[in-house]
């Protein structure tokens, strides 16, 4: 493992009062986050890294930053929305590599299957035994209920969790402070 | 929000995430970690609300060697670069073609963050700098400047 100079930023920074989590996506990273789910083996490198780097730093928090820049009017035309949730249709991703919308939505509904499905590393286990709840994800409250449960089961001490989507036609998601 | 500070579409290189900017050159405070809360928390803003973003990566800037470097030898931290030259950043960095979704150009990014710098040279697996990196550290913007003295590469 590198000689981390984060160690002490954080130290310094948790000593201040500071509350340190791990941002993930943007501009040019939400471009990958398709990839990352894309199959089994993406989805639980991609969360076991995460883990990982939650765990090694002992961060509060994890925000998922899903960047989106496209009118109502071409979003609409070209996915289905329930609600006002745009769904999941793999083809937009195609046409429109940027559009990342719906690929945050159906990153997050993957990510919180791996969640879900996978078995607990004996590590990350809290005892005794967690059977998290499954909650279907149809809207952006079952996501965020879902996100909260399934990351608490291999995070149990994190405290912060933000799901951030910022569309022009999407309010801003922040699920804040996990209590 | 605190990065992206300074970048290709500045005159001069400059910190991308400054954490301070009140000990730098008047003309080079731009804005910092310290002056952004400051100005939040003095606008009434609870300190325990903010949600401060600090960047893991840096931008990368071609500069002349006469340019990179000051009389003494040491790195010039505004030191002015090629606009017309953007050097590319890591694998994972946006490259030119098309245009995005905004009917933008799509344009050379630059950005490094620290596998990036492994992966291109700058610092050995260990995160050392390698033989060919001249480097020093603004105590001011707590930034880290190398300096790739080959491809003369410059980044912050």
């Amino acid at each position: 493992m590198l000689p981390s100079p984060f160690s002490p930023f954080l130290t310094q920074g948790v000593f201040q009062g500071v509350v340190p989590i791990l941002s993930l996506g943007g501009w040019t990273g939400s471009l990958y986050f398709s990839s990352a789910v894309s199959t089994d083996a993406n989805r639980t490198a991609f969360a076991t890294a995460i883990v990982a780097v939650v765990s090694q730093y002992q961060l509060d928090g994890i925000e998922i930053e899903c960047a989106l820049f496209l009118s109502s009017e071409v979003l609409s035309a070209h996915r289905p929305v329930v609600g006002n949730i745009p769904m999941e249709k793999e083809s937009v991703a195609t046409s429109y590599p940027r559009m990342i919308a719906p690929t945050c939505f159906c990153f997050c509904k993957r990510f919180v299957t791996w969640f879900r499905t996978s078995s607990c590393p004996p590590q990350s286990r809290s005892s005794p035994s967690p059977t998290p709840m499954v909650i279907p994800c149809q809207t952006s409250q079952d996501l965020q209920k879902s996100w909260t449960t399934s990351v608490r089961f291999f995070l149990p001490s994190l405290s912060h969790l933000f799901l951030t989507m910022s569309p022009r036609d999407h309010e801003l998601r922040c699920l804040g402070k996990l209590v | 929000m605190n990065y992206d500070v300074w970048g290709s579409w500045f005159d001069t290189v400059g910190p991308n995430a400054p954490l301070d900017d009140s000990c730098a050159p008047a003309a080079n405070q731009q804005g910092s970690a310290v002056s952004a809360v400051q100005s939040w928390t003095q606008a009434g803003f609870p300190a325990s609300q903010i949600i401060l973003g600090v960047a893991a990566y840096g931008h990368s800037f071609r500069v002349k060697k006469c340019d990179a470097l000051d009389a003494s030898g040491n790195i010039n931290f505004y030191a002015p670069f090629n606009k017309t030259d953007q050097p590319a950043g890591s694998k994972w960095d946006a490259t030119a073609g098309g245009v995005d979704i905004c009917g933008n150009p799509n344009v050379v990014g630059g950005l490094f963050n620290f596998w990036g710098l492994i992966d291109a040279g700058f610092l050995r697996t260990n995160g050392t700098p390698s033989c060919e990196v001249f480097y020093t550290f603004d105590e001011c913007s707590k930034t880290v400047r190398a300096l790739h003295t080959h491809s003369r590469k410059y980044d912050g």
